[in-house]
């Protein structure tokens, strides 16, 4: 079967380039998210047929190869069984041929590699997050712990749940930096992460200061920013997605906002890509790109100070497999000492997930080996001095990870901490 | 059955507060504001009990307050309560504990509710008394601080959290008005149908001046936050040093070593 549906399938593939969910509409009556198969679309269906089952998707997927129940082959199979069964068996219930459990839909952290290295072109990722959002929206059955999240991301507008307020005090070193319309060209949207998680904010500054010193004009949205909504999405809790988005586009319309830079993979894709599907087209950069291009202007002069150590460097699913950015990142590093990073034995389209992603960086990891572990354990064959970066997602995972590995000696640090670090000691 | 929920909106307690300009509230420009979070346990036992009983119970939910206690409001009409009652009331903050107590067993008193739930107390004023003071003008039996409930033939077995982590398990024929505290449940996550439905629930409005007729019995003379005594220490350096020093500061200005 798959001989036939597999080129009709490569051929009536997502034109969006990471496999971004599809908008919802909330009406009266509507059925939010998957709990059926008929209400699959018919490329999802199509899809499924596809499938030559050469399980190279279970063979990278993170959660597959640490022993928990997701296995992204088998949540397509099951969709097939299911419709050639005529739905007669439960699409999501106790794990069975043709149904897929509620536990391994929350094990996919939407890392996208089961996506990026299927050779027909298979979309996993929307499939499981549709059944996500049948779960949250309809029967609010969730783990526990998203229950705080949930009402920390709908109360003041970031995970943690610390006051909106707080959310520009990094700049108290800095100065007044709010982003004046018509004045400002960079909009430094820091993220919930970059503002309130204390290691990351490290490398918010770090980034600050570089900008500084390439004299670009940034400004910040302060108390006024509110979570991109990327974790909300990805759990599935589209409705709050949905808020957040609307009112972050409104703010960015009203202050004219046209560039925006961030040192978050996360909010990155989400401003980039899943905004588009509520009419704005911003000019979103990540800093590694920016920061690249910055170097190759010669407006920062490329301090080429090793100083870091042996180097390797972790790409982050959100601005590697789905925004195909490898080089800008090492591009960074290398400037900033001299050598190019080392690669984990995964790299790039293969690399693998530090665990985070897909709101699982708020979830307990109570299956299987942790994800953070396998990676870092990758790392720790090569004995490098200093693990690089791109995201304050990874950032966690991997320091959690090197900790409870015995490991603490092995430093990370994002790639504007190393580029700042290096400019400092010039 | 009849069942009342009395709710009171507070704002998020993670604000940063400032006092107000006539120094004798809290100054609510720049909060966001939340159900008060025993008020939560109140809603969600009132649901439980509602589905216990088959879904035959009419659950009312009253708030008073300002119109923005209409999103408090609508949180309850999506996690399950039928109609909502706001006593419009824009100097809420000004009514003491018996006043407010007052309103809320005016608009109870001709409506025969079997069982009424509040919160243990407020997040805010934390007075604990609006509960119990209605059960008092309504003539209804009370329980306070419940952490367990349940309900048959007509009598509510309600556990209570005493002092010192004493527990207490009382019977309380209805009609009976009951105050939740932590641990009593889980309240639920509206989901999306719900919170739909919650927009085309019956909400009436009552001005408070039909329902108060109560001076008040107490005033708020200042609020102010509390004087700064001294900071923490902190101890850095040697190990063995530093043992030394806490324990001649804990025989110094401490009895522990006594």
């Amino acid at each position: 079967m798959h001989i036939l549906t597999a080129i009709p399938n490569c051929y009536f593939r997502n034109l969006e380039h990471p496999a971004v969910p599809p908008r919802e509409e909330f009406q009266m009556g509507n059925r939010f998210g998957v709990s059926g198969v008929e209400q699959f679309s018919w490329k999802d269906l199509l899809d499924s047929f596809s499938c030559t089952e050469c399980g190279r998707c279970q063979d990278l997927c993170p959660a597959h190869n640490t022993g928990k129940s997701l296995n992204p082959r088998r949540v397509v199979h099951d969709v097939k069984v299911n419709l050639l069964e005529k739905g007669g068996k439960p699409l999501i219930g106790p794990k069975g041929e043709g149904t897929s459990s509620e536990e391994s839909l929350w094990d996919c952290t939407t890392c996208g590699a089961c996506l990026s290295v299927c050779p027909v072109l298979i979309e996993h990722l929307p499939k499981i997050v549709k059944m996500r959002r049948h779960l949250v929206q309809e029967k609010a059955r969730f783990p526990e712990e998203l229950l705080n999240l949930f009402e920390n991301m709908e109360q003041r507008s970031n995970p943690w749940g610390i006051a909106p307020s707080e959310r520009g005090k990094w700049t108290s070193v800095l100065g007044e930096r709010s982003f004046k319309p018509g004045e400002t060209e960079y909009l430094f949207f820091v993220g919930c992460a970059g503002s309130f998680d204390s290691r990351a904010k490290q490398t918010t500054l770090a980034l600050a200061t570089t900008l500084d010193r390439a004299g670009i004009s940034w400004g910040i949205l302060g108390k006024d920013e509110i979570c991109c909504g990327d974790s909300v999405r990805r759990l599935g809790n589209e409705f709050v997605f949905d808020k957040m988005a609307r009112d972050n586009v409104a703010m960015f319309r009203e202050r004219g906002v046209k560039k925006i830079v961030t040192a978050c993979p996360h909010c990155f894709s989400t401003l980039k890509n899943d905004y588009r599907q509520y009419g704005v087209e911003l000019e979103v950069v990540h800093h590694s790109e920016l920061i690249a291009q910055l170097v190759g202007d010669g407006k920062l002069k490329a301090p080429k100070k090793a100083g870091q150590g042996k180097v390797l460097f972790h790409d982050s699913c959100y601005l590697g497999r789905h925004n195909d950015t490898y080089a800008a990142p090492r591009a960074v590093i290398e400037a900033a000492t001299g050598a190019s990073p080392g690669d984990f034995e995964r790299n790039r389209e293969n690399g693998f997930c530090c665990g985070a992603g897909g709101g699982r960086m708020w979830m307990e990891e109570q299956t299987g080996a942790r994800i953070n572990h396998e990676r870092v354990k990758e790392a720790l064959k090569q004995q490098p001095d200093t693990i690089c970066v791109s995201c304050p997602y990874c950032m966690t995972m991997l320091e959690d990870g090197l900790k409870d590995q015995g490991a603490e000696k092995v430093r990370v640090r994002d790639i504007a901490e190393v580029m700042a670090e290096a400019l400092n000691d010039r | 059955m009849n069942i009342l929920v009395c709710i009171k909106q507070v704002p998020d307690m993670e604000s940063r507060f400032k006092v107000n300009g006539t120094g004798d509230w809290y100054d609510e420009a720049d909060l966001a504001y939340r159900m008060n979070e025993y008020d939560e346990y109140a809603v969600e036992q009132a649901v439980q009990l509602k589905e216990q009983l088959g879904n035959q119970p009419e659950i009312t939910v009253l708030s008073i307050g300002a119109d923005r206690v209409g999103e408090a409001l609508k949180k309850a009409l999506a996690m399950g309560c039928d109609k909502a009652v706001q006593v419009q009331d824009n100097d809420s903050a000004r009514k003491d504990p018996w006043q407010i107590a007052n309103i809320i067993a005016a608009y109870a008193g001709d409506k025969d509710f079997d069982v009424i739930f509040t919160g243990m107390q407020s997040q805010d004023r934390g007075s604990a008394q609006v509960g119990v003071t209605v059960a008092e003008l309504l003539g209804h039996n009370c329980a306070s601080t419940l952490v367990g409930f349940e309900y048959a033939d007509g009598v509510v077995t309600a556990k209570r959290e005493l002092e010192g982590g004493v527990k207490s398990v009382v019977k309380v024929p209805v009609p009976a008005l009951v105050t939740c505290q932590l641990g009593l449940n889980v309240p639920r996550y509206p989901t999306l149908p719900n919170i739909m439905k919650a927009k085309k629930k019956e909400l009436q409005l009552v001005p408070v001046a039909s329902l108060l007729k109560e001076e008040a019995a107490t005033g708020t003379e200042k609020l102010y936050p509390p004087v700064k005594s001294g900071g923490g220490i902190v101890l850095e350096g040697d190990l063995g040093d530093v043992a030394d020093r806490l324990l001649g500061i804990l025989k110094e200005k401490t009895t522990v070593m006594k």
